[in-house]
């Protein structure tokens, strides 16, 4: 792993100097926050709406409604966020010379990968660390204080799921020089893990399956089997990022 | 006693590349000693690049082997040695950066420390031109900066080796010589390989030359060698006006002569090539004095690099074209 | 439910989508930005009308040479 440090500092700088934390904390924020809010007014201002011509029935919503709300929406930005944030990591400073320039210096190509991975992850740890002090305070203010600890449980199985995500466009990056393309592999391979998940048995064990035990997490209920699922999906990312270095040490820059 | 005392600085072996169905590099055998500033002539698609590329294990060689200071590039061991200083032909970087940041990432990755990379950092911006742009990104930097800096990120360790694609080409005249006269300077303290198709930049700086076309070396050797293998020795003959008579009698009376090999008439003066340098300058100052012709210069030539190349690859060119 | 009731929940909100917003217009309008299609107005519009995901996407993908 030489020059992983010197790699990471300059992967960490670039994802503060060219705003993409600011403006992906600020997104996860916003969502953060806004779950607990549409969770508890989204039922009144329906009932506002439809007036009294109809009479709809609405069970009163609860702190359940609030994490799940959480859990939805942030999983949603989260994915696009991850997304966005891998498919041109590897693939523009292939293309553009970047990587050639760093690459010709006192650095390994797996050092290089690591260092890009790490940069990804922390922006959406950081990011989704801040969404959920928010989410958690308006939880706590419009339905019940739920355990901290337990939130964050929830926070850490959710940022997991992102990761994995974020690895499997990530290994398109690595495959292609076009960023687009590596998009179109990502997402290719979360509709693959998906139908895979359809499998019996297989689904609690696929990234999109770590939902329900966060979602029992941060209720404190009876979350099942966490380590087994929590295992697969970090050994998925360090698979993935094995098969991106073996790709990518054999390439031409 | 190390390998790298003893080892040229640079040596090819059979070195081939192969893209598809190009034969971008053709068994080159090439060894560059140590100190030396080493031109690498040819013309575009020479396969110039190709060997810089190889060597700084930036691509890999289809068969033959090329090593720095003795160590083979095949795996990158050179680079991660910090044996090399590399600079690309279009050098790019990260938009976001500063040219400080660029180069304070580069000597962390040399393990530089703080105070060294402070010192060293100051003084190759000094060195490169760009102290007064250094703290403006790099994203607003002219073709002309970003080699510049270019050359910075790759001297800044002060690596043996340095493999440098075309480092003056986006520079304003003044500027090449700016650059040049840096490159020049860095031949006391590295080996300097340095690839161009501008001839005038070598025979500024360099010490030792190969010329490479279609993938092949045509020739390698100390420039001074060349010169005098393949340069004709050239009489450059400026007769005063309004003696267009005895001009024409003096072109006829050469141009029949055994050791003229060729007469240029244009451009109000002569361009005489001779057969030896010497004894042709007496033999034409006395066709001269026989014909009566008055001149306003005569002077013979510094035979050029331009000479040998067009000789040896100018001529490779037009076959070229015949076969075509 | 009034709205007095609600608006110290909402303003938190509003800040981030408008400093969100203001952040995105200020990066695009930099002489030297260069974003992809080349054009800057159909940019802006994404930043403006796209709500949180206009200034995402245009952070993380609409700009070049970043």
């Amino acid at each position: 792993m030489i020059g992983l440090g010197p790699l990471l500092r300059k992967e960490l700088l670039e994802q503060w100097r060219t705003r993409r934390m600011l403006v992906v904390a600020i997104v996860f924020t916003a969502f953060g926050i806004g779950s607990p809010f549409l969770a508890r007014y989204t039922p009144e201002l329906v009932k506002a709406l439809a007036g009294d011509q109809l009479e709809i029935i609405i069970p009163p919503p609860t702190v359940r409604d609030a994490a799940d709300q959480f859990l939805k929406n942030l999983g949603q930005a989260g994915i696009l966020t991850a997304v966005l944030l891998a498919m041109g990591s590897v693939a523009v400073e292939k293309e553009r010379g970047t990587a050639a320039l760093l690459l010709s210096k006192p650095a390994s190509r797996a050092a290089y990968l690591l260092a890009k991975m790490l940069g990804i992850t922390a922006t959406l740890g950081v990011s989704l660390a801040i969404a959920a002090v928010g989410g958690f305070a308006y939880t706590a203010f419009l339905f019940e204080t739920l355990s901290p600890v337990n939130w964050a449980a929830m926070t850490g199985l959710l940022l997991l799921m992102l990761v994995v995500y974020a690895a499997l466009t990530f290994l398109g990056s690595t495959l292609t020089k076009s960023s687009i393309a590596a998009a179109g592999i990502g997402v290719g391979g979360m509709i693959l893990v998906a139908i895979i998940g359809v499998l019996p048995g297989v689904g609690p064990y696929t990234p999109g399956g770590l939902s329900s035990p966060a979602m029992a997490l941060a209720l404190g209920t009876d979350a099942g089997n966490v380590i087994g699922p929590l295992l697969t999906n970090l050994g998925l990312v360090a698979g993935l990022l094995a098969v991106s270095w073996l790709v990518f040490r054999r390439q031409e820059l | 006693m190390t390998v790298a005392a003893v080892a040229p600085a640079i040596a090819c072996r059979g070195l081939t590349k192969r893209y598809g169905d190009v034969l971008a590099l053709d068994g080159l055998d090439l060894e560059v000693p140590a100190g030396s500033i080493f031109g690498f002539l040819g013309p575009n698609g020479a396969g110039k690049t190709t060997t810089i590329r190889l060597l700084a294990s930036l691509a890999r060689a289809t068969s033959g082997d090329g090593s720095i200071t003795g160590v083979p590039v095949g795996d990158g061991t050179p680079n991660r040695s910090g044996l090399i200083g590399y600079l690309d032909q279009d050098p790019r970087f990260h938009g976001w950066m500063t040219a400080r940041d660029l180069l304070d990432l580069v000597g962390r990755l040399y393990g530089m420390t703080d105070a060294e990379r402070r010192s060293r950092i100051t003084e190759v911006l000094e060195l490169v031109g760009l102290s007064d742009a250094s703290r403006r990104t790099i994203g607003g930097y002219s073709g002309g900066m970003r080699q510049r800096l270019g050359l910075a990120q790759a001297i800044l360790n002060r690596p043996p080796v340095l493999l440098l694609d075309e480092p003056v080409s986006s520079l304003d005249p003044e500027g090449r010589v700016d650059i040049l006269g840096v490159i020049r300077q860095l031949g006391g303290e590295s080996t300097v390989l340095f690839s161009t198709h501008i001839l005038t930049d070598v025979e500024r700086v360099c010490d030792r030359v190969a010329i490479l076309d279609r993938g092949r070396l045509v020739t390698t050797g100390p420039m001074s060698d060349l010169l005098e293998r393949y340069a004709q020795p050239v009489y450059r003959l400026e007769p005063e006006e309004g003696q267009q008579t005895e001009v024409l009698s003096l072109v006829e009376l050469l141009r029949a002569a055994t050791w003229v090999l060729g007469v240029d008439d244009g451009h109000g003066a002569l361009r005489v090539a001779v057969t030896d340098g010497a004894d042709a300058g007496r033999q034409l100052l006395a066709a001269v004095t026989a014909q009566g012709v008055a001149l306003l210069a005569f002077e013979r030539q510094r035979p050029s690099l331009e000479d040998v190349f067009l000789q040896l690859v100018g001529r490779g060119a037009r076959d070229q074209e015949a076969e075509t | 439910m009034t709205f007095e009731e609600i608006l110290p929940l909402l303003i938190p909100l509003l800040v981030l989508q408008l400093a969100l917003m203001g952040v995105g217009l200020y990066d695009l309008t930099r002489p030297d930005r260069k974003v992809k299609g080349g054009n800057k107005l159909v940019w802006g519009l994404v930043i403006v009308l796209g709500e949180l995901f206009g200034p995402l996407v245009y952070f993380l993908f609409g700009r070049e040479d970043v």
